[in-house]
């Protein structure tokens, strides 16, 4: 191929004019990247086309400038395009920060729930903790003024036959008119049974009650007093307890 | 002329610009091309408001498609040239289709065209000398073929010259206008871009 044939062909002309089918422009194109005069006429013949279109060119309407300038900034304004520098990876990784940033809000916001749940269960139980340890420290701030009342005497009453290894105590205060009894160590009562206790009083026997054991109450119960009395016994009796003592079934007794 | 001091180093900063994305490039592109562009769509497209409507069009799709421009296969402004006038043609033949009027002749429009560029020739001095100097069958050759889009057998048959010697005249038409054009018509063209410029900000 001689370049100098080929220039004067016209097919350069024809190149630039874009009347080539594909092939033959690409043929022009390996040319002009091997021969420079090639590449040198091609440019030239650009130049000569575009000043003659140059000088030909008619003032535009005024204002199209503007619209494109106006047009293109709202069609860059979505950033795509290499212009604005490209933010979306920057957007991408803000949403996936921003959505986890949520999780772990909302995970922490329910562990928050859970744990004022638990310490407002927490509370609650402590608050009832706290009343029944107020009211259990008043009730024995009760028996220990009680016992430790100078006027408070103490009973114990001892295991019979039926029951050698059983104990219990009977505490009065005439002063206070008031009685407790201490169940300590009596066996446990059968479902359809119930102790009673009693005081002797010149030789007769009072009922003071009937209870369980164990007790509700592990300690003191308060029981009716009982004025004059010289002893006290417990007696398994049927539950409700009975007019008279079951001898027999008499498992404590303890004289003053 | 020789190849890469040749190329003009405003292509080169626009191109540069564009490559950055930086939308000064519109600008530029438009003070120093839109006229031209203009005058090719027009002749065209023969109405004023189309040929402004495909003139924006061309220069949005300029900045869109800035990506595929190639500058190793050639020069800027013959890429934008292309783009315009196919843009051009697309809006006349779809405006002929929605008219069922495809057929619409060509000849006519090169009337049209002439008439068109004959009365802007008047007022340039470097245009007057072309037109003056340059024989006219060349030069109306020339611009049906590069404004125009024509292809080969088009021009032929509308300037009644034969298909086997289109190439051959094109080729020596386009010599015509750079032996008149030269350092002159550059110059000119640099007068002619700063008085269209001047113009648009003072208003025509």
């Amino acid at each position: 191929m001689d370049p100098k044939t080929y220039i004067a062909s016209g097919i350069l002309e024809h190149y630039v004019l874009g009347k080539l089918p594909p092939e033959q422009e690409a043929e022009v194109e390996e040319y002009a990247q091997q021969y420079p005069e090639i590449r040198q006429e091609i440019d030239a013949i650009e130049e000569a086309l575009k000043e003659y279109a140059l000088l030909q060119g008619r003032t535009p309407p005024p204002g199209v400038l503007t619209n494109i300038l106006q047009s293109v900034e709202e069609g860059d304004g979505i950033g795509d395009g290499p212009s604005a520098p490209n933010l979306r990876p920057a957007l991408w990784v803000l949403a996936v920060l921003l959505i986890g940033a949520l999780a772990a809000w909302f995970m922490s916001y329910q562990n928050g729930q859970e744990q004022q749940q638990q310490i407002a269960s927490l509370e609650q139980e402590m608050t009832a903790l706290q009343e029944s340890c107020d009211s259990i420290q008043a009730q024995q701030e009760q028996y220990l003024q009680f016992l430790q009342d100078p006027d408070t005497r103490s009973t114990i009453m001892r295991g019979t036959e039926v029951s050698p290894q059983a104990i219990a105590a009977v505490y009065f205060n005439p002063e206070a008119e008031a009685t407790y009894l201490s169940p300590r160590a009596l066996p446990a009562t059968p479902s359809d049974k119930q102790y009673q206790l009693w005081a002797i009083v010149d030789g007769a026997p009072v009922s003071m009650g009937v209870f369980d054991t164990p007790a509700d109450t592990a300690d003191l119960q308060e029981v009716p007093y009982v004025e004059n009395a010289q002893a006290y016994a417990v007696t398994l009796e049927p539950r409700g307890g009975s007019e008279t003592p079951t001898m027999e079934q008499m498992y404590v007794i303890g004289e003053i | 002329m020789s190849t890469e001091q040749a190329k003009p180093p405003l292509d080169e900063q626009i191109t540069r610009l564009m490559e950055a994305g930086n939308q000064r490039a519109i600008t530029l592109l438009y003070e120093h091309y839109a006229p031209a562009l203009y005058n090719i769509i027009l002749r065209i497209v023969r109405a004023e408001e189309v040929a402004e409507e495909v003139l924006q069009d061309a220069f949005l799709k300029i900045w869109d498609k800035r990506d595929q421009y190639d500058r190793a296969k050639g020069r800027l402004f013959t890429w934008m040239v292309r783009l315009s006038r196919n843009l051009a043609i697309d809006r006349i033949r779809s405006s002929q289709y929605k008219k069922g009027n495809r057929t619409e002749g060509m000849p006519e429009s090169v009337h049209n065209s002439n008439s068109l560029s004959e009365e802007t020739k008047i007022s340039d001095p470097g245009l007057r000398k072309v037109v003056d100097q340059m024989d006219e069958k060349a030069r109306v050759l020339i611009e049906l073929l590069y404004f125009n889009d024509y292809t080969q057998k088009e021009a032929s048959e509308t300037l009644d010259i034969p298909l086997g010697t289109v190439k051959s005249r094109s080729r020596k038409a386009i010599q015509d206008l750079r032996s008149l054009l030269g350092d002159e018509g550059l110059l000119a063209t640099l007068l002619f871009t700063l008085l269209e410029t001047a113009k648009q900000y003072f208003g025509s």
